[in-house]
């Protein structure tokens, strides 16, 4: 649903999308079968949606930040509540932002373009060597 | 050595008698010896005096006899009558002085013959004198001349009074010698007096520390022995080694104190296993059963206490605690009841069972006996409320012993103590299991409630985000009804996601601890009437705030979503027609200050009063939005902080609810409900 509302949000950059913990690893660390990234391309940011297959949301942003070269890149978690741990365990676990998913597409069409605004033309990471 | 063990040996009456004997016959022998001295002395003394009184006798006889001669003199010479009268005179006394000084020394023989002698002398010269005499008379002269011319009267006299002379003489010599012995006797007997009492002191004193030493020294002995005991509880072994009544005191003291530790130390033992059971520890009922077997071993002297638990699922004993080292090898084990009969018997009986020696029945399998070497047993039942439920077997390893009524009842005490332990222990674990399960099924209750609550939210949120994407997608090209169908969907969707979105929040109160802070109820309603300001301004509400609240002391937030809530309630439940018009104050009830939120809308029956703080209990407003959980937030809230909510209202005219939260600690001007609220 997400991918549908960066699709419409008419955001230019290239768009990944996988589908669960394990292939978004596989992927950021270039190890992985499928979803082959060109190397030393690394994604601005990286969008989480909590519920997923395979890895869990937590497992996963542990392990990337464990890892030095990925642990520089922003984290934004779509959490389903703001009144259950998701909130405070996703910051402790390096989310660099939490977004309460709406239940309206017009809406989360708006949090798509809003992430594109802010996190890959407003914010600035430092140069990758 | 050989006569002061002797004498050890005696009985006490016999030493005291041997003591007394040995002080008292030289007292005795020396008072007899004092007596025969004394009276001696009283001899001698009346020989002094008899015989001082005889030399006086002499001298008066001598006397006298010169009286007769003188007498006879001047008779014959004047022939006067006149100068007779001396010598009748002498004549008549010479006699009983003659008899008188015979009685004096007529205890000597020698001397009784020389007074008579003297006295056949003097009588022959006064038979001579007196015949003269009566010539005179007569007048013949012849007769005296002749007798004075031959001489013949004088030489008689001078014999006489030679003798007399003589005599005396010797009577003084036996005076000397008499007073001599008289004064050597008296100094004998003052000497042998000095020295009789100072040999009997001496004497005293010896029997004294003999005495002492026999019988005094012991018993302070023993007294500070008692003493001791009695301060220290050191038994100590008293060295007395008679054989006398004092030793046996001594023996049956040691004894004595023997048993008093003994049973001291029993008493510790129980007292220490009723400590032990009343604080159960984390070592549970095993440590409890297995101390009290250590004590009870120990107690008993054996040299093993089984704690036999009965298991009536399995028919067998269970070994639930043992002494020593046993314990690590049996605890836990079984033993079956074919080769117990012992601890069996006990069991049903409910009645100690004593076995002295285990070697009889050998054709049996014996399990105490064959598999632990048991060789006497003792055997008492653990007795529930009903029945036995255990037993407490004690046996003997090295040797066959036998059981006393006392150790039996002993035994007995420590099963029962031990049965109050396993009851005890039982009875908690049953009730802690029971807890445990309550609490566990709560929590897992409640974990799977909040998880159910969060998994159902992912479809909720998916099924409105379709529709609204249906709907912006194919707006215009489906028709008007299904337009209506898509936002009916996109609606409840969210509907249901903003409901679990408020049980989610529901469950939270409580579980997670908030800061609680001294907080300003008008600041936070401030900001409950900013977010609902575009709200208030649609309705064409009124809202009047009492401007001095007391501060309360509880979470921010709490207070927020408290004040949130009943604010937009009373902004929903408007009467129709009529602009909403709210009171927000405080007023004093009883002795507690609540917060009240007044508004005029539709009211609430009586009847529902209570069940509008339920959660989803919409009370039939289906026009009216809102997910039906937000009083049951605010009750939840409220009695998290165990203040009150409770709600008066006249349906039609409008409804307060009241609430109280605990006040911040100061002094605070609580206003009565003000006018401006009643107005």
């Amino acid at each position: 649903m997400i991918a549908l509302a960066f699709q419409r949000a008419s955001v230019e950059r290239p768009v990944v999308t996988v589908s669960d913990g394990q292939e978004a690893l596989e992927y950021l660390t270039g190890e992985g079968p499928s979803k082959k990234r060109r190397p030393g391309e690394l994604p601005m940011v990286v969008v989480l949606d909590l519920d997923m297959p395979r890895m869990d949301g937590f497992e996963f942003l542990q392990k990337m930040k464990a890892q030095p070269e990925l642990a520089g890149i922003p984290v934004v978690v779509l959490t389903t509540s703001q009144f259950d741990q998701d909130l405070s365990r996703s910051y402790t676990a390096g989310a660099s932002s939490c977004i309460t998913k709406p239940g309206d597409f017009e809406q989360l069409v708006e949090i798509a373009r809003a992430i594109e605004t802010y996190w890959c033309r407003l914010n600035r990471v430092p140069e990758r060597g | 050595m050989g006569a002061g063990t002797a004498f050890q040996n005696l009985s006490v009456r016999h030493k005291v008698t041997l003591i007394l004997a040995l002080t008292m016959v030289p007292v005795v022998a020396l008072m007899i010896l004092f007596l025969v001295t004394v009276r001696q002395l009283l001899a001698v003394q009346d020989e002094v005096v008899s015989m001082s009184a005889a030399v006086t006798h002499t001298g008066a006889i001598l006397s006298k006899i010169v009286d007769v001669q003188d007498g006879f003199r001047g008779f014959v010479l004047t022939r006067n009558e006149k100068f007779l009268v001396p010598f009748y005179e002498a004549d008549e006394s010479i006699d009983p002085a003659v008899h008188r000084l015979k009685e004096m020394v007529g205890h000597d023989p020698d001397f009784l013959s020389r007074v008579a002698q003297i006295e056949a002398q003097t009588r022959a010269l006064l038979q001579k004198k007196k015949r003269l005499i009566d010539a005179v008379r007569l007048g013949e002269m012849e007769p005296v001349r002749r007798h004075i011319e031959s001489g013949e009267g004088q030489a008689a006299l001078n014999h006489i009074r030679a003798d007399l002379a003589a005599f005396e003489e010797t009577l003084k010599a036996d005076l000397k010698k008499e007073q001599d012995l008289a004064q050597r006797l008296a100094a004998l007997t003052l000497y042998g007096l000095g020295a009789g009492f100072a040999g009997i002191l001496v004497l005293w004193w010896l029997g004294g520390r003999l005495l002492a030493r026999t019988i005094t020294d012991p018993l302070a002995m023993l007294t500070t022995v008692t003493r001791q005991f009695g301060r220290e509880r050191s038994v100590a072994q008293i060295p007395i080694n008679t054989r006398d009544e004092i030793g046996a005191l001594a023996r049956t003291m040691e004894e004595m104190e023997g048993r008093i530790e003994r049973h001291i130390g029993q008493m510790e033992a129980f007292h220490a296993i009723g400590n032990d059971i009343s604080s159960l520890d984390p070592g549970g009922l095993e440590g409890v059963l297995k101390r009290l077997a250590e004590r009870a071993s120990g107690v008993l002297d054996v040299d093993l206490c089984l704690v036999l638990l009965w298991s009536d699922t399995i028919g067998c004993w269970r070994i639930g605690a043992a002494s020593g080292a046993w314990h690590d090898l049996l605890r836990g084990t079984v033993m079956i009841r074919e080769e117990t009969p012992v601890a069996t018997k006990a069991l049903e009986t409910g009645v100690p069972q004593v076995v002295p020696d285990l070697a009889i029945r050998p054709e049996a399998v014996l399990q105490i006996r064959d598999r632990l070497g048991g060789k006497s047993l003792l055997v008492v039942p653990l007795r529930g409320q009903e029945k036995a439920f255990g037993v407490l077997a004690f046996a003997s390893t090295r040797g066959k012993r036998a059981f006393t009524d006392w150790e039996v009842h002993l035994a007995q005490q420590f099963a029962d103590q031990a049965a109050i332990a396993v009851l005890n222990a039982r009875l908690y674990e049953s009730a802690q299991q029971r807890g445990e399960g309550l609490e566990n099924r709560l929590q897992e209750l409640e974990r799977y409630s909040a998880n159910m609550a969060h998994d159902l939210k992912g479809p909720a949120r998916r099924m409105a985000e379709l529709a609204s994407l249906l709907q912006l997608d194919y707006k215009g090209r489906l028709d008007e009804r299904a337009d209506r169908y898509l936002g009916w969907i996109k609606e409840n969707g969210q509907q249901l996601m903003a409901r679990i979105e408020e049980v989610l929040r529901l469950a939270r109160i409580g579980t997670v601890r908030e800061t609680v802070e001294p907080v300003d109820p008008a600041v936070v309603i401030r900001e409950v009437l900013k977010g609902c300001e575009e709200h208030v301004r649609r309705l064409g509400a009124r809202v009047r705030v009492v401007e001095q609240l007391p501060r309360l002391a509880c979470n921010r937030v709490h207070l927020f979503q408290v004040l949130d809530n009943l604010v937009r309630n009373a902004l929903k439940f408007s009467a129709d027609g009529r602009p909403p018009e709210l009171a927000i104050g405080v007023v004093a009830k009883g002795n507690e200050s609540a917060l009240f939120v007044r508004d005029n809308g539709i009211g609430i029956a009586s009847s529902d009063r209570e069940r509008i703080f339920e959660p989803f209990e919409r009370l039939g407003h289906e026009e009216v939005p809102g997910t039906g959980i937000g009083l049951a937030i605010v009750k939840k809230i409220i009695e998290f902080y165990q203040g009150r909510i409770w709600v008066e209202s006249e349906p039609g005219a409008g409804t307060t609810f009241y609430f109280t939260l605990p006040l911040y600690s100061e002094v605070v001007p609580v206003e009565e409900e003000s006018k401006e609220a009643e107005a």
